[in-house]
């Protein structure tokens, strides 16, 4: 991995060869390591190390990029030469931005050297953990487990140079029964590879495989709902996925301001006050990188502030136009949660069914941010404050907004893998809702 | 840059590493000369193939093979009257694949040099060797004979010698005709091309090099009525295809453009659909997809054996139901291929070194075959691989991989004209829309680009709001109609996602229209 200082000097020698009118570099380099397991043995495993560089040149408002994976002369010769023939070719963009120029960027704490130097071998106990926990209830273990050591940095002929390292570990595992007729799922990740509980997964993965089997059939319906915190962590990426001021202006979002031209929800009350939702890159729980996609700083935001639509992402360019500041889209989120735990959620519900794990969710109806997905790897009936029996899967079809309105009760936050996550990113408590539409019953086990 | 250049410029810097490091580079010991071999567009890439499996012999080994590639991107995005972007990219290294105690293990590198394929090698062993310490099914590959050749993509125009001015002429013109009409307030529109440059080398004796094209242009086009608080989009109904810059010179855009116009801002007025049971005519612009969902993936080996277990999901076509279950109607067969001109899984031989073939995988049906790969052909008695292993990169692990997947045409002449003459009541899709199906790949829902009522043979009317959901083997079961040849169309997706790490593969799906009887039709409007 690139260090501070030999990042800046690349960035440095790459800036020096450009005869643009202006240029912007990224660069990201590191080691990413894999082990996948099913059928309780290894599948794949893979370790990559090498960089990405990309270079955008302008020529007045005209701008290309080009993007190399070499850091020899010759290469950075003709990754600048390639933007820079990219940017002539290009028309003239009404929406192009100066470079950004120096900024002051927070240094979150991601980087932990334990994770860098262990990670490989402690991925690989993890993995044995899932085997050995399964094989011993006579089930089979299927998971993915990975560890990162990274960097990333920026800088432009204005003058802007970023450095930001991380590293992160995760896991996700799901145990099946040998008959086929159960399966659980569990998920953890986390900057810090101490924090990853391999062991707790494994056997939450297990419990849930057991407790899936013999699944009565529940009818599709629109009931009380416990959404575990992998499921919550999928549902808010989405609706922030819409977030996104420029389209809520232009009309094409739930967040344009209905029947009213140019106008949006902020500043409206979406949701009770209990909603939340926040990002902040040094908060500990998930420290982030610190500046959005095109270099803007992050910052501590309230994106909900107690159910108040208070920011949605917006580009410098958009930004000069509204007369706004930059908002550069979250690198985590953090979600307020309740007090107790899941098993606390659990014992307060008098009749609802809970939910493990999300699975293919997907855009049903833009204009409400409907999605459908499915249920997978355990679905319970609670009934007076108890798991009572588990139940098929379904697909549903409903909207995160629709769900954070009918909030009923949350446990605490958590920093939680949406399923598919490979690096932290959400904190999110488990959120009982008033009501789920579950619009379909799915065979599959 | 050219192949050429860049592997002249890979071995030089691979000799400027050496030397820094004080290592001897040494003479090339020279590769074993095999008929075919003087059409490799270098041969420093069989030396440097040669070198990595012998390092990986020597290590342990039981198996090497060595994938030593070069991609080259690009994608140009713009909106209204605007360039977004112009992306390209170029990304080139070499991946070691072995197998030692039973065991795969691999391992990757950016630096395509004599010491570096040496040194990666050794490491794929040593991963391999660790990870059979877990390992509980040793490992065997169905034999495969040992090849010596090139393969190209057949493409007319390489997308990479069209100027990019051209390009954006083009993509400005569709956002344009768009915008003509009245109602459309924003239209985007894009184009991505790739090539994919492999040299294979296989401890089996294969040499095969194979350069690869794909292309993906495309618009989306949206109306605002903000006086009724809400906006409608309509996707091109264009497919990616296996093919050079050609395609994208014969699809009639600017027709397209304006009829994606007027359909959008119809959409505003279209009659919201009434849920409940209804007939389906699916226009293969649309029916690819849900091949590709509920035919594609369940028949994939790798899932019904638990691999893909915890992402991707396992298959209601488990191995006891081979030659037995009913997935669809007689009318129903699927055939497993690539090797059809302009499909995107179209290539020479896998990334097993497998020649590419076709077979079918349901025939009256009936489900009678899987996509399979050498490492799991035995698990189900086969004795060969059909060839469909494939990974993203240089840099990513090979597994199992959709070839094309295609539905058949009716063997009875029946045009999409008389289908419709045909039908009495039912709603005909067109275009790709919402998708979602489950871990098993039963349960699934669907939307589209368009819908219209068929009302007496005749197509009276536009709807919106439609998506249906079915089981997969009650949906094909109902399929009482499949059109002729003369409406065959080839769809596909670009960025197939699969595996972990996620792996993106591209694959094609051709079908004629087709009709399917009395499928749950829901409404997506919905209030929050």
């Amino acid at each position: 991995m690139l260090t501070r200082e030999k990042a800046q000097e690349l960035v440095k020698k790459v800036l020096s060869r450009s005869k643009a009118d202006e240029a912007e570099v990224e660069l990201t380099s590191g080691t990413v390591a894999n082990l996948r397991f099913a059928r309780n043995s290894p599948s794949t495993s893979g370790s990559k190390t090498g960089p990405s560089l990309t270079v955008r040149s302008s020529f007045g408002k005209k701008s290309g990029q080009a993007t190399v994976n070499q850091l020899d002369d010759a290469t950075l010769d003709q990754v600048v030469q390639r933007s820079e023939e990219m940017a002539r070719l290009a028309p003239d963009d009404p929406e192009r931005m100066p470079a950004l120029g120096a900024q002051k960027y927070a240094e979150p704490a991601a980087y932990f050297e334990s994770t860098a130097t262990q990670g490989p071998a402690r991925m690989a106990q993890g993995a044995a953990a899932c085997i050995d926990a399964a094989r011993a209830a006579d089930f089979v273990a299927a998971g993915f487990t990975r560890t990162a050591a990274e960097m990333e940095a920026l800088g432009t002929s204005r003058g802007l140079f970023g450095y930001h390292r991380s590293t992160s570990a995760s896991l996700s595992t799901t145990v099946r029964t040998a008959d086929g007729t159960g399966s659980g799922f569990a998920g953890r990740v986390g900057r810090r590879i101490e924090d990853v509980d391999y062991a707790g997964a494994a056997k939450i993965a297990v419990e849930k495989a057991a407790a899936s089997r013999k699944a009565r059939p529940l009818k599709p319906g629109k009931y009380v709902t416990i959404l575990e915190p992998s499921c919550v962590a999928s549902l808010l990426q989405l609706m922030m996925f819409g977030m996104d001021r420029r389209r809520a202006d232009e009309g094409r979002s739930y967040f344009a301001a209905p029947k009213r031209p140019g106008g949006t929800r902020l500043g409206e009350k979406l949701f009770g006050a209990e909603v939340d939702l926040r990002s902040d890159p040094v908060d500990p729980r998930c420290p982030a990188r610190p500046w959005g996609d095109d270099g803007v700083p992050q910052a501590a935001r309230a994106w909900i502030d107690h159910g108040v639509l208070k920011s949605l992402a917006c580009d410098r360019f958009w930004a000069t136009q509204q007369k706004t500041t930059p908002v550069p889209r979250p690198t985590n989120l953090l979600m307020a949660g309740g007090k107790g735990s899941l098993a606390d959620l659990i014992r307060s519900t008098r009749k609802g069914v809970l939910i493990t794990s999300f699975w293919y969710i997907r855009f049903l109806d833009p204009q409400t941010m409907t999605f459908t997905g499915l249920t997978r790897d355990g679905v319970f009936w609670i009934e007076n404050g108890e798991i009572a029996h588990p139940v098929n899967n379904f697909r549903w079809n409903d909207s995160p907004i629709s769900a954070l309105k009918k909030v009923e009760a949350m446990s605490s936050a958590e920093l939680t893998p949406a399923r598919g996550d490979e690096d932290p990113f959400s904190v999110v408590p488990a959120l009982r809702v008033s009501e789920f539409n579950l619009a379909s019953v799915s065979d599959a086990v | 840059m050219r192949r050429r250049e860049f592997l002249t410029g890979s071995l030089a810097a691979g000799a400027v590493v050496a030397c820094r490091t004080g290592k001897s580079t040494g003479p090339v010991v020279p590769a074993a000369r095999k008929p075919g071999m003087d059409r490799f567009s270098d041969p420093s890439l069989v030396e440097l193939a040669d070198l990595a499996l012998q390092a990986a012999r020597e290590a342990g080994a039981t198996y090497a093979d060595v994938r030593i590639a070069d991609y080259r991107r690009q994608n140009i995005a713009t909106r209204e009257a605007r360039v977004l972007s112009i992306r390209d990219a170029e990304d080139r290294g070499f991946g070691v694949r072995v197998i030692a105690r039973g065991t795969w293990g691999f391992a990757a590198s950016a630096a395509v040099d004599r010491d570096e394929v040496v040194r990666v090698a050794r490491r794929a062993v040593e991963i391999a060797v660790a990870n059979s310490a877990l390992q509980r099914e040793p490992l065997q590959l169905a034999p495969v004979p040992a090849y010596v050749d090139v393969w190209k993509t057949p493409i007319k125009t390489d997308p990479f010698d069209v100027p990019v001015a051209q390009k954006i002429d083009t993509l400005l013109a569709i956002n344009a005709e768009a915008l003509k009409v009245k109602g459309v307030s924003f239209v985007e529109s894009q184009m991505a091309f790739v090539r994919e440059h492999k040299f294979f080398a296989s401890s089996e004796g294969s040499y095969i090099e194979q350069t690869l094209h794909r292309c993906d242009p495309g618009f989306n086009v949206t109306s605002v009525d903000r006086k009724r608080g809400s906006f409608q989009t309509r996707e091109s109904l264009s497919d990616p295809r296996g093919m050079g810059y050609e395609y994208v010179e014969s699809y009639p855009w600017l027709d397209e453009a304006r009829q994606a116009g007027e359909e959008v801002v119809a959409k505003h007025t279209a009659r919201s659909v009434e849920p409940g049971v209804r007939d389906l005519i699916l226009h293969p612009t649309h029916l690819w997809l849900t091949i590709h969902e509920s035919i594609g993936h369940p028949t994939e080996l790798d899932r019904a054996l638990g691999m893909e277990a915890n992402f991707a999901g396992t298959s209601f076509l488990t191995p006891d139901k081979l030659g037995t279950f009913r997935v669809g109607s007689d009318l129903v067969n699927f055939t497993g291929e690539k090797t059809s001109p302009g499909g995107l899984g179209t290539c020479g031989y896998d990334d097993d070194g497998v020649k590419t073939r076709s077979w079918p995988l349901i025939e009256k049906g009936v489900f009678v075959d899987y996509q399979t790969t050498r490492d799991q052909a035995h698990l189900i008695g086969r004795k060969a691989s059909h060839g469909t292993c494939y990974a993203q990169s240089w840099a990513d692990v090979p597994f199992q991989r959709m070839p094309n997947v295609n539905l058949r045409p009716g063997d009875k002449p029946l045009t999409e004209e008389q289908l419709i003459a045909d039908t009495e009541d039912a709603i005909l899709i067109r275009g790709r829309g919402s998708y979602s199906i489950d871990h098993q790949r039963y349960n699934f829902q669907f939307g589209g680009q368009t819908f219209h009522e068929v009302k007496k043979g005749k197509i009276v009317g536009m709807l919106r709001d439609v998506a249906y959901q079915s089981r997969t083997p009650d949906f094909w079961s109902s399929c009482d109609a499949i059109c002729d040849r003369s409406a065959y169309y080839v769809g596909g997706s670009f960025s197939d996602g699969k595996g972990e790490p996620g792996q993106v593969s591209s694959v094609s799906h051709g079908c004629s229209t087709a009709r399917f009887r009395r499928v749950n039709i829901l409404n997506t409007q919905r209030q929050v």
